[in-house]
């Protein structure tokens, strides 16, 4: 292409030379200047030829002095890039000789850069993976190859093969490979810390906790007679086992929170008998609402279908949530819940003749740490962390469904609604 | 009613605390405080426990592996395993049921005697069908 352009383009200026020439001659022609015109003529033709071929068409001593330097900077240039990257980088040809190679690959695998060749990274890296049979993947399907957590000398690396195409002769063809080696093992360590921070907090927070928990219930149940004779001392235990309950509830808020937030709680899809499921809640709920003197009542409105599709364990999570903070804020009357089924959801409908929620506060309802009422300096931390909301909305949008908060007026009560996809 | 249970948990506060609702509620209890201790004490005794209570985080063998180990022995498979854990991640709870749990309790949403009346209805239905089985 680039060589048919140059042709045209030198025809083209030929003409204009033979042209000009022409006129030439005819000018001094009729200046009478006719023994020296021809001459003339073809002088001035040719150092205007000259002058516009050097300036086009440079000679090609110039131009190879140039375009080496040029080429020198760029090669030099690319090299900087490529030595800076942290990744280990070598770029092999389809024989896999390796063309290029930086210096972090000899820094990583700790290898000497002047001996490098497939068979030596290969032999370095051991026989966790099979390098070669990598590269022959990756050359025959012309896709990466991407092998996690390689395991070398106490580190983790990720090594990815990837073929190299570029156009030529008007095709894409392959013209190699590169091999990026990168150290994950700060990453592995990241990640390993979170999963053991995981498993720490639930362990080792809720056990102390449960032993506090499980002491003071035994307390009372075993020697309430004993403790009945002493009023203080009986206030004193269940304040204790009361306060260690909602401890658990802040390490479970906590943990579920954070879980939630880095993506790494599983939702299960399966059908849930959601009558079924609200019928055991209420069960577990029943002695707390009497012991506040307050009625807790279940109506059933939605004929046969009363099965939604979710996980069984969040939902109950979702429903014991927001049926406990109905009998938390209502300190008269009580709380009644009905299930409802619609064309595509089923939902759960919680209402409670309690305290209601302000227009402000609806606003800021479904946040980290709001309560229904009070303002975060002066909230009352005695009715859990301000988490079970907005974790119960993050469970329920996690399985398809929805939490919302249909209406309310303070001192009058408040309406929830979980809704989750009805089984087809 | 076999009540003969077998405590498999390495905290001692933990320990006793479990050891005593059970021995209020006329349990005869047999403690383990690790899976290495406990599979030693099983495959030593003649009497084998009607029900064991297994802690999944302790030091030498963990629970789950101890679970798995008691699901490969033809002569303890038939033992029924609750676990009673502070792990309540739902893959902890999946990979309990699946290794052959019974039940997966996690120790800080109950009260202990609330543990004890969920260990005694597996006993029972254990214990009926041991008997319409005539083991």
């Amino acid at each position: 292409m680039a060589h048919a352009t140059n042709d045209s383009k030198g025809t083209i200026r030929f003409f204009i030379y033979l042209v000009g020439a022409a006129l030439a001659y005819a000018v001094l022609s009729m200046l009478g200047w006719k023994a020296l015109s021809l001459w003339l003529a073809i002088l001035a033709t040719a150092t205007l030829g000259c002058i516009f071929s050097f300036r086009k068409n440079r000679p090609a001593f110039v131009m190879n002095r140039r375009g080496a330097t040029a080429l020198k900077e760029e090669r030099a240039r690319l090299m900087a890039a490529i030595d800076g990257l942290s990744l280990g980088f070598i770029f092999f040809d389809v024989n896999k000789k390796v063309v290029v190679a930086n210096r972090a690959i000899e820094q990583i695998l700790a290898v000497s850069g002047t001996n490098l060749t497939l068979d030596s990274i290969a032999d370095r890296l051991g026989d966790t993976i099979d390098l070669d049979e990598s590269c022959n993947r990756c050359l025959r399907t012309k896709s990466r190859v991407d092998l996690k957590d390689v395991e070398f000398e106490g580190k983790y690396l990720r090594v990815l093969v990837e073929p190299i195409l570029a156009p030529v002769d008007m095709r894409e063809a392959l013209i190699g490979f590169i091999i990026l080696i990168e150290d994950v093992t700060h990453q592995k360590i990241l990640e390993r810390t979170r999963d053991e921070f995981f498993a720490v907090a639930s362990h080792e927070l809720r056990t102390p906790l449960t032993v506090i928990r499980g002491n003071m219930a035994m307390l009372l149940k075993l020697f309430g007679r004993e403790l009945s004779k002493n009023a203080e001392m009986k206030k004193m235990v269940e304040s204790t086992h009361n306060a260690s309950v909602g401890a658990i509830r802040m390490v479970n808020d906590f943990l579920n929170m954070a879980s939630l937030e880095q993506g790494g709680l599983t939702f299960e899809k399966h059908k849930i008998d959601l009558k079924g499921l609200v019928t055991e809640i209420l069960g577990e709920l029943r002695p707390f609402a009497e012991t506040k003197g307050l009625y807790l009542k279940f109506t059933d409105t939605a004929g046969a279908v009363t099965d939604g599709m979710g996980d069984r364990n969040h939902s109950k999570q979702v429903l014991f949530n927001i049926i406990s903070n109905a009998i938390n804020y209502t300190d008269k009357g009580g709380v009644t819940v009905d299930i409802r089924s619609h064309r595509s959801f089923v939902e759960v409908v919680v209402s409670d003749t309690g305290i209601g929620i302000s227009l402000e506060a609806r606003a800021k309802l479904f946040q980290k740490f709001q309560h229904s009422k009070e303002e975060a300096m002066v909230r009352d931390t005695t009715k859990g962390t301000g988490l079970g909301l907005y974790v119960s909305r993050l469970l329920a949008q996690g399985m398809g469904g929805e939490l919302n908060l249909i209406e309310s007026e303070v001192n009058k009560g408040s309406k929830f609604s979980f809704a989750l996809p009805i089984v087809i | 009613m076999d009540k003969v249970l077998l405590i498999v948990e390495d905290n001692p506060s933990v320990m006793d605390l479990y050891e005593t609702a059970f021995k209020l509620n006329s349990f005869d209890v047999e403690k383990a405080y690790n899976g290495d201790e406990a599979l030693q004490r099983l495959s030593g005794s003649l009497h084998k426990p009607a029900v064991i209570l297994l802690d999944i985080m302790m030091s030498k063998m963990n629970g789950f592996d101890l679970l798995a180990k008691l699901k490969q022995n033809p002569e303890l498979q038939r033992i029924p395993v609750v676990i009673l854990s502070n792990l309540a991640q739902q893959h902890d709870v999946d990979k309990g049921l699946e290794l052959g749990a019974v039940l997966y309790l996690v120790k800080s949403q109950y009260d202990p005697q609330e543990v004890v009346d969920r260990v005694t209805s597996v006993l029972q239905r254990y214990d009926g069908k041991s008997k319409a089985a005539g083991v």
